[in-house]
This record gives C-alpha cells, structure tokens and sequence, in this order.
C-alpha cells in the first residue's frame, strides 16, 4: 500500500515538472496595442544628403518608441510615383534598411522620396525625405533581358497589322533609363509585333525552371491588350530555332488597361509548350539551357477588331523570386 | 401533425405485441405569472409581464417489447393572458428509443443525454452559483429544465450504444459509441457538423482506468465551400480508491484543424493533465486537492462550449436608461429570466468550433471549466458536517496561473476562494419547523504587473460574489423566503481574442467597476413534497461606474409547481 502510495507520488511530480512547459509568450505583444507610444528618438536616416543605390548603398533608419510597436515606414518618389513599405514590430528601427528597392514600378535617379513612419493602433506619424543619386541596379538579381538602352541587346519584329513599333526616348516617361518601346497595332490579329531577344546558351545561370520568374513593366490605356512571351530551345544545338524540330514556349496575359506603369512577373512553370504556326511539341520538357530566344509579343486577349497596344520597359529574369 | 402520428405509430406498435405495453406516466406542471418593471426614471420601457404562463409536461415511458422501450416528454402549454385557445401549443420536449441490442449492449436513440469527462464532454454549469437557497433554487431548477441542463450532460440527438460486461469476479469492461449531428448543412455553405464519442473503461473496485475519444467534424462533401473542420480529444483517466483516499487522473491532447482548405491541413495540438485525491479524513470531514495542466492551445469543443450564450442580449430590458445604454447578461437574466412561452434562450444548447464568448465579470480564472486554456495550478476543497448536520461547511480554493504569458513574459496569476455554509438553526435552537439559514461569499483575481517601461497598465481584476439566504417556517408548509445576492466586480484585464486556428490575433482591454444586486423576498406553501407555489417580490439593482449607469428592475412573480 505505501509503495503503491509512494509510486504515485513520484509518477505526479515527475508529470507536474514536464507538463507542458512553454518559455515564450503567445500572441501579439501586449504594449503593441495597449502601450502608450512615445518617440523616445526622433525618426532620421543616415543618408541626410542622398544614397546612391546604383553604388549599392542602403538607407538606414533611426528612430526608438517607448513599446514594441507595430510600425510601417512608407516611402515614395515624388516623380515616378513608386512606393515601398517597410513593415516590422519592435522598439526600435535597428536593422532596418531600404536597399531602394519598390513595391510596383522603380524609384528615378535624382528623386526626393517622402518617407513617413506610422504604427499601428497610433494616429502618430513621423515623416523624413530622401533624395536618391543612382538607381539600384537589379540587373544582378538574374539576367537583364533589355531595358531599351541598347539596341544590341534585342530586336523588333512587325507585322501587316503593326502601326506603332518605336523606342521612345523620355526618361520622365521610362521606367529605367531614358528608353522604351511603343508598340501598337489593329485588326483582329493576335500578332501586332514583338521584341526579340537573343539568349546565348547557357546565359541563364539559374537550371531549375521553377526558381526563374520573368518580369517586365508594361504601360496600356487600350483595353483588351495582351502579352504573349514565346520562348525558343535548341535542342539540336545548331545555333537557331527550327520548326519541327526544336520546341518552343508560350505564355499569355492580359494587361491591365489602367494608363499607368505595371509590373508582370509569372514563373516559367506557367509556360505550355506553343504548338500553334507550325510549332510543334518534342519531349514536352523545358530545358533552361537550351534557349535561345525570347519574344515578348504584342496581341489581344481574343480576336476582335480594335486597337491593341503598350509601353514596355525593363524586361529581366529573375532567380528565385519575382521582382 | 408530426406528433399525433408519432403517437398513433406507438399506439399502433402498442396493439401488435399483446403482453406489453407496460406503461409509466410522470410529469409536472408549472403556472408562472411576473411582472417586470423599470425604476420611474425609465419612461420608455414597457413592462414585461407573463399573465399565468401553463406548461404541463407529460413523461411516458413505455415497455414496447422485450428489447425496445419508448420514453417520451409531451409538452401542453397555454396562456392564461387569453380565455380561449389561441395561444396554446403542443410540441415535443423529448423522444427517446431505447433498450438491448444483447443481453449486455443497450442502446438510446432520439433526444440523448451525453457526458464524458471535463475535458472531452461535459455542460459546465454556469457562473455566479456560491450557495443558493430555495428562492434562488426553484428558478435555476426551471431554468436548467427549460433548457435541457441535466447535471453536466449535454441533451443531443443522435444515436448511444452502451456496453458492459464482467472479465473477473468484481470488475467491469465497459464502452460507450455514440453519434449525433450537431448541424444541418443548407446544401450552400455550411457544412454538416457531426459529433462522435467513444469510451472504453474498466473498472473493479481498487483500480478503474479509461480511454476517451471524442471528434466534433465537418462533412464538408455536397457544399459549395472546402470547409475541412475536424476537432479530436483523446484521453486517459486513471483512478486508484483506497480505504479512505481516492486518486484519479486524466491526461490527453487536442488536435484541431480548422482552415477552409481540405489541402492544407494544418493541425494544432494542446495537451492537458489533471492528477488529484480526495481524502475522507473522518466522517464529517474530508479534503480534495487536484493539480492540472492545461495547454494553451488545447480545444476541446464537448467540455469549452458556455451553457449560457453571453453573445446574445438579455431577453428583458436590454436597454436601459431609456433605451440608451445595452446591457450584457447578467446573474438575474441567468437565474430569473423563466418564460414558458419563448422560444429562443440565452442558454446555449450547441456545441460548435472556438471558444464561445464569456462575460468576465463573473471572474476569468476558468470561464471554460477545468477544460479552460493556458491554466496551470491546484484547486482544493474542504467539506465538513457536524454530526447532527446542524451546520455544513464548504471551502475551496484555487490557485493557478497561465501557463504561457500572453503578449508578455509574465504570467497571469489567478485566485478564486469561496466558503459556504448551511445553518440549520431549527436542529440547534429545537425547533420542529424548518429554520435555515445559508450563505457563501467567493472571491476572484487575476493579477499581472507590467514593468514600468512597458507603459502598460496592470492586470488587476476582482468579482466577488455574496450570497445570503434564509427559510423560516412560520406556520405549518407555510415558510418565509428570504435571499440577497450581491456581485461586485471592478479592475481591468486584456482578454485575448482567438482567430479560427485558435491562435491569439489580438485583446480585448476589458474594464468594469459594477454591482448587482437581488434583493428577494418570497412566501412558499407546501401542499406536499412535490407540490408547491411560491410568491415571491424582488429589486435588482444594477450600477456600472464605468458606463455611468444604474438602474433598478423591480420583479413580482407567482410559481406554481406541481410533480406527480
């Protein structure tokens, strides 16, 4: 009976010290909602005169609360109209840093950005502005297809049906640079013209056809306006795309029709292989190391007559993420 | 319609097998008038009154044949506020199919009563009780009636099949399956929801030892929305009686999924554990103390959902100060708030996914029971009776604290202790009429101090409840009824609100400084044991400094029971 007792005694004790024991706390915490926020340090940047991200530079910011905050640091160009939010939880802004990186389309060089702290569950906001004095080169992320600044890097093809195909030179109106394509048709076609470019083999780095993203900025008032990228393999290595022999890749979209800049980004698993103009399937397979060729087309989301067009700058891949 | 073919299928049944049926007939009927009124300040609420509300509620129970018996409540009821038929009714208050599958299975279909441990399935009782007297009694009775409150059963339909059979001499092996729907699909959206309940136990006089399962789940095939919802508890209790101590324990885990996506099932686990002995330490004295653990993720619907739906308003005066101020449920809505002619009731008759709402006025230590997340700490209990029963004492404490902070490090610490006594002055002064006098007082707390560089205020919350009462029999079946309940609760606290997946998303800073009070005062007469009628005159009083409110209900009413 006493060894009975006894048994149970330890048996208790040994589950009272390893019950479900947890260190941390759960939830949001407490003083992000509750707590009264003061500015212990006032907000400010360690780039008072500029950054240049085209050198690589980050803007770092400053600023201490009294609680842990739920904080948001809202940037945007005063020009281009290009945003980026920065969101995080904490007492301070250590380890916060913008890289000059955008949320949509990119920040101009030479443009005064408004950036405002807010928080949440406060009407408490701090503001600051930075002037950027080189754009952040994103051409490292992957492979630059074209931004239009170099007419070696791509070409232009038309049609019977193309009434604009001309690379513009505004750089108030470019995304990056001073260059951009206008490119336009009519009819009821879906072929208005496209940009082609030429891919080395082997000039993209990345093999895994699920970690690449294509990306481009496209600018449309014409409703119904679609993109159709086409990619072309080699697989028979003789330096050119041959029907029949060789397979190629499609993917469409449509564009919105808003009159302002958007960014496209799509994964190359969203390519199907194109078996449309005589283009057939071979393996079904897409090896990334076989292209060599990449259309970016000009069409329309369906086959009524109209006008069908858009701006087009920045065309890149990217490893791993979209842009 | 329904029902008279359901009795002339009984009846039918009745006539084929000649040597049953053998029948049972019980029943009760009650006759309730009150008048409810505002204090003359409020100049726009009516008075709510019931004018001779009648219920007679029929029980039969029937001996179909040899295996299969009926049990059934038919409910009449009338208004006496009209002299003619117009407002009675008739419905069902419970159907019930039940008898042997085998010599030792048995089985109950129909309106079934279901309960399982307090952390698988089990109808916790509701908030404010200390120690009632009569007054308070014979309406919480009626209340938990009305609303199909059997002890910590849960009244659902659907199917048991129970099970027993000895292996050795004085030992059980015991099971208990069952299945109920919980909700009916529109075909659209909602899903139908099912409740499924299995128990294995067996049981001899030192040692009994169980496994419990239990599964609130969706079936989500036919509808329009993926709603993949599935809520398992598993437990094990295991109990030990020696002469005069008696150990038990339970310990399990939750596992709940709740996305709206049949693909991505993420599934949350919480544990418990609860280890505890009562002692009889003599005859009139004995102790209980128990230690439990529960996880803050732990969900177990059966155990956690409320018997009072505190997201509904009062059914009388929810507003008040001429119709400015809303109020929440309170003790006298939960206690008083009787009518035989409504159809809907703050008392809440469903079990379904989340943690229902609560009003933490009441205290916040277990608003959940012992099932109640994020709870670590030991609850005690003493009980003691002179041998004459002249006077019965009652004391418990709690102690627990969170088991995991909640946005902050530091742990909620919670206290609650009450004491109650009944005093029977008629055994001690010799008196041959009944002469009673009780009471309890509790008191709750939770506790957190903040540093002072988090710049926010401390938890700091308090309720307490007050309980008096006393019975006089002043001529013979004739007694006086006296009562006064007072609630007070002031402090604040950040109440965590949880999203589907039982994680908390954000607080609620709940803050009081409240009294309520009822005031009573009633005369009953006996005819016999089960036959009575009470007349019986209150005040509540209500005053919120918070809400800069305070108000007054005066209430009147007349009970007439009948038991046979």
């Amino acid at each position: 009976m006493v060894k009975t007792f006894n048994f149970i005694t330890v048996i208790f004790i040994f589950l009272l010290l390893i019950s479900c024991g947890k260190v941390d706390y759960i939830g949001p915490p407490i003083e992000a909602q509750f707590g009264e926020l003061i500015i212990l340090e006032p907000f400010s940047s360690d780039k008072p005169v500029g950054v240049d991200f085209s050198l690589n530079d980050t803007v770092r910011f400053f600023s201490e609360f009294s609680i842990s905050a739920n904080y948001n640091i809202n940037i945007s160009g005063r020009n281009s109209g290009a945003n980026f939010t920065i969101s995080g939880t904490g007492k301070n802004l250590s380890n916060v840093f913008w890289a000059g990186n955008s949320d949509n389309i990119f920040f101009k060089q030479y443009e005064w950005c408004d950036v405002v702290l807010s928080f949440d569950n406060s009407d408490t906001t701090l503001s600051d502005s930075i002037l950027i004095l080189g754009e952040r080169d994103f051409s490292n992320l992957g492979y630059l297809l074209t931004s239009y600044e170099d007419p070696s890097e791509y070409g232009l093809v038309n049609s019977q049906n193309t009434t604009q195909l001309q690379v513009l030179n505004n750089s108030s109106i470019a995304i990056h640079g001073n260059n951009f394509l206008d490119i336009s048709g009519e009819g009821s076609n879906t072929y208005f013209g496209a940009t082609r470019i030429s891919i080395p083999l082997g000039g993209i780095s990345e093999p895994n056809k699920s970690n690449i993203f294509f990306n481009g900025f496209f600018k449309s008032d014409l409703n119904g306006s679609a993109v159709v990228v086409k990619m072309f393999e080699d697989e028979n290595n003789d330096g050119s795309y041959d029907q029949g022999i060789d397979e190629a890749w499609t993917y469409k979209f449509t564009l919105n029709s808003n009159g302002v800049w958007n960014k496209e980004s799509f994964n190359f698993d969203n390519f199907i292989v194109d078996q449309t103009a005589g283009n057939v399937q071979i393996d079904g397979n897409l090896n990334v190391g076989n292209i060599i060729r990449l259309d970016v087309v000009c069409s329309q989301n369906g086959n009524s007559f109209g006008n069908f067009g858009y701006f087009v700058d920045y065309l890149i891949l990217t490893y791993n993420s979209s842009l | 319609m329904r029902i008279i073919l359901t009795y002339t299928f009984i009846f039918s049944i009745l006539t084929i097998f000649g040597q049953y049926p053998k029948f049972e007939i019980g029943g009760l009927s009650r006759a309730l008038a009150d008048n409810s009124f505002l204090d003359e300040m409020d100049t726009v609420n009516n008075d709510v009154k019931q004018d001779f509300n009648l219920v007679f509620d029929l029980a039969i129970n029937g001996e179909l044949n040899e295996f299969i018996n009926f049990y059934s409540e038919l409910r009449l009821g009338n208004s006496l506020e009209v002299f003619d038929t117009s407002s009675s009714y008739i419905n069902l208050r419970r159907i019930l199919i039940y008898g042997k599958l085998s010599k030792n299975t048995s089985f109950e279909i129909g309106d079934i009563d279901l309960k399982m441990t307090p952390f698988t399935l089990w109808n916790s009782q509701e908030e404010g009780i200390v120690n009632e007297n009569r007054l308070e009694n014979n309406f919480r009775e009626i209340q938990r009636y009305e609303n199909f409150n059997n002890g910590n059963f849960w009244r659902r339909q659907g199917l048991v099949i129970k099970g027993n059979k000895s292996v050795f001499k004085d030992d059980t092996i015991s099971f208990k399956i069952f299945g109920t729907r919980e909700l009916a699909s529109n075909e659209i959206s909602t899903p139908d929801v099912f409740l499924y309940g299995s128990e294995i136990k067996y049981q001899s006089n030192i040692i009994s030892l169980g496994l419990n399962h239990i599964d609130l789940f969706s079936n989500y095939k036919g509808i329009n929305y993926d709603t993949n919802l599935n809520n398992h508890v598993f437990s094990t209790n295991f109990n030990l009686n020696f002469k005069k101590i008696k150990l038990h324990s339970e310990f399990g885990f939750s596992s709940l999924t709740n996305t709206m996506n049949n693909f991505d099932s993420k599934w949350i686990n919480g544990e418990f554990l609860n280890v505890g002995f009562n002692f009889d330490i003599s005859d009139n004295l004995s102790f209980s103390t128990s230690f439990r653990s529960v996880s803050e993720d732990f969900s177990s619907p059966g155990s956690q959902s409320k018997r009072i739906n505190y997201s509904l308003a009062p059914s009388m005066f929810a507003q008040t100060n001429n119709n400015t101020i809303s109020r929440d449920i309170s003790l006298s809505d939960i206690i008083y708030g009787v009518d035989f002619m409504r159809s809907n009731s703050i008392y809440n008759r469903t079990i379904d996914y989340g943690l229902d709402n609560f009003n933490p006025i009441f205290g916040v230590i277990e608003p959940y029971g012992l099932a109640t997340p994020n709870r670590r700490g030991v609850s005690s209990d003493l009980t003691f009776s002179d041998s004459l029963k002249i006077i019965m004492v009652n004391a418990n404490f709690s102690f627990l604290t969170d088991l995991v902070g909640e946005g902050i490090n530091t742990k909620r610490n919670y206290s609650n202790y009450s004491i109650a006594f009944d005093f029977s002055l008629n055994k001690l002064l010799g008196f041959d009429k009944q002469f009673v006098l009780n009471g309890g007082y509790s008191n709750s707390s939770s506790k957190r101090d903040h540093p002072i560089d988090l710049n926010v205020q401390n938890v700091n919350l308090k309720c307490n409840i007050i309980n008096l009462g006393l019975e006089l029999e002043i001529l013979k079946n004739l007694s006086v009824l006296s009562s006064y309940k007072r609630l007070f609760s002031n402090g604040l606290d950040y109440l965590p609100i949880r999203s589907n997946d039982f994680t908390i998303e954000s607080y609620n800073a709940f803050q009081c400084d409240l009294v309520h009070e009822i005031n009573s005062l009633g005369l009953a007469y006996d005819f016999n044991k089960k036959s009575s009628v009470l007349i019986n005159y209150q005040i509540l009083n209500f005053s919120d400094k918070i809400l800069d409110n305070s108000f007054s209900i005066n209430q009147f009413f007349v009970l007439v029971q009948i038991k046979f």
